[in-house]
């Protein structure tokens, strides 16, 4: 049954990512959970290396994959091309995170981490042409889309970089030729990738979610331009010897405050007055970015990642998670084609999402990432095991909150089905003279 | 009943879908608006449905969509 306006993929594809998505962040928990000491001594080993690429690559990745299978469509207001390609590239990425979060965890394993991020390299290599592919259908002129596009760019160097970090493991040919650059995989990754991603697509579900008018965009133009010359820096200082590390951070931090200043902008513009708990946590993520410069100037790098991977990227993706997987099961189960797309009988959005989740995600994250950056900071186990307990929590609510919103969403549409199939049985029941009820036809899919 | 029109094409995300919920805002219930967009609102028909907005999707031949919104309650 053809979907109405089925602009992006089949809604199968962005919905079991994201659900995959949701699963990592609480396993990412029970890991922590079982070894917190791991967090309390040198921050490179292999067990927070790969709790570190689960994180990022089943969680934060994930989302993303999931969310560009729909939302450049809507955004570029045109069609995803080849929308079933996420059949091939999102099993990819799934094994091939797999592999390399194993590859870590087995001690820097080469046979692991090059298969595994040859897969990852190429899942997202292959999302990019699509994005690309789309986007020059119809090609974006504001500074949210510029932004969402360079988010995947710098995605697919950062892990295309991590490949040639891998292979710089294996083979000292290759190593001897690249150098170690983790330091420039480490700054595309976490702020070209993941801060320019939620600049772009926050500004736009932002905007939507919270429904608020069109304003000035040039904080958002800043925050991409800020974000690429950084990139730019770390590059030079990779492969030419420069010294622009701090040239670099200052930039990174010019973008983070623009990107906060750019969301009290939208929400000052709002009509929507109360935001809904998902969206709250997404602008709250946003107070974990000043505690992470202050980590950062006090010298504490590593509690500064935790703060923003863990704090900024993780309660934001989040909160969007919940949100975008709300509407798109709801489309996906009742903008049926079949009904022309007439209104009837589906549940509200906000009927969909358990309402006593929301703390448990909030808080649990929030509360995970506070913690682990405590330990971090003052090498205490408790803390990190505090963190542990905190994320599973956070995390199994955030899992279970996206299972309810498929269920919920899928089973009533069912349910309308059904109601729809007795009142048909009961009118052909009665005979060609009985009254018609209009609803019968209506209710079915829509 | 009032019905009003409004041609949202040509106009970047989300804006289309803060035009008319803002536009619908202001209608009585038992009003009619009539949107044209450059593509079906998908996401905004859940918002309709929330906001208890009944609504009819014609697709036009060009790929547009035209959406005939009755407020409700």
């Amino acid at each position: 049954m053809p979907r109405l306006g089925a602009d992006g993929a089949p809604p199968a594809l962005p919905i079991s990512t994201l659900l995959v998505g949701a699963l990592a962040v609480a396993l990412g928990g029970v890991w922590l959970l079982v070894s917190p000491a791991a967090f309390t001594g040198y921050l490179g080993g292999p067990r927070v290396v790969a709790l570190n690429h689960l994180f990022t690559l089943l969680y934060v990745g994930l989302v993303f994959a999931g969310t560009l299978q729909q939302l450049p469509a809507v955004m570029f207001v045109t069609k995803l091309v080849w929308p079933r390609l996420g059949w091939l590239t999102l099993p990819l990425l799934v094994a091939g995170s797999v592999l390399v979060v194993v590859g870590f965890a087995r001690g820097f394993d080469v046979a692991w981490l090059v298969p595994g991020a040859a897969a990852v390299s190429c899942a997202w290599l292959a999302l990019l042409v699509q994005l690309l592919a789309t986007a020059a259908r119809r090609w974006p002129k504001d500074p949210g889309s510029h932004a969402l596009i360079l988010s995947v760019v710098f995605l697919t160097l950062a892990v295309t970089l991590g490949f040639a970090l891998s292979g710089a493991r294996a083979s000292t040919q290759v190593a001897t030729q690249l150098g170690y650059p983790a330091k420039l995989h480490f700054t595309v990754g976490l702020f070209g990738a993941f801060l320019l991603g939620i600049v772009g697509s926050g500004q736009k579900l932002l905007s939507m979610f919270a429904l608020s008018k069109g304003g000035p965009v040039w904080r958002v133009r800043y925050a991409y331009l800020a974000v690429c010359a950084a990139v730019l820096a770390e590059a030079l200082t990779a492969f030419a010897g420069a010294r622009l590390t701090h040239v670099a951070e200052a930039l990174l931090g010019a973008a983070c405050a623009l990107q906060a200043w750019e969301v009290v902008s939208i929400l000052g513009r709002r009509l929507r007055k109360k935001l809904e708990a998902p969206i709250e946590r997404y602008v709250l993520a946003h107070a974990f970015m000043p505690l992470a410069a202050a980590a950062l100037l006090f010298g504490q790098g590593g509690a500064a990642v935790v703060l923003f991977l863990v704090g900024f990227v993780g309660l934001a993706v989040s909160g969007m998670l919940v949100k975008i997987l709300s509407f798109l099961t709801w489309t996906w189960q009742f903008a049926g084609a079949a009904t022309g797309g007439v209104s009837g009988g589906a549940p509200l959005l906000r009927d969909l999402v358990r309402d006593e989740l929301e703390p448990v995600i909030t808080w649990g994250l929030a509360v995970g990432a506070l913690s682990l950056a405590a330990g971090v900071i003052w090498k205490v186990e408790a803390l990190a095991l505090l963190a542990g307990a905190a994320t599973v929590a956070g995390g199994g609510a955030l899992f279970a909150q996206a299972c309810h919103v498929v269920l919920t969403t899928v089973r009533a549409k069912r349910r309308l089905a059904t109601e729809a199939a007795s009142r048909a049985a009961a009118h052909a029941q009665a005979g060609p003279g009985a009254a018609r009820d209009p609803g019968a036809a209506k209710d079915v899919g829509a | 009943m009032a019905e009003k029109f409004l041609d949202n094409r040509g106009l970047e995300p989300p804006n289309p879908m803060i035009r008319t919920l803002e536009t619908l805002e202001g209608m009585a219930r038992g009003d009619v608006l009539v949107i044209h967009n450059d593509r079906v609102p998908i996401y905004l028909l859940p918002q309709l449905a929330d906001a208890g907005a009944s609504y009819e999707v014609e697709e036009q031949a060009d790929g547009s969509a035209k959406v005939r919104i009755t407020k409700g309650e």
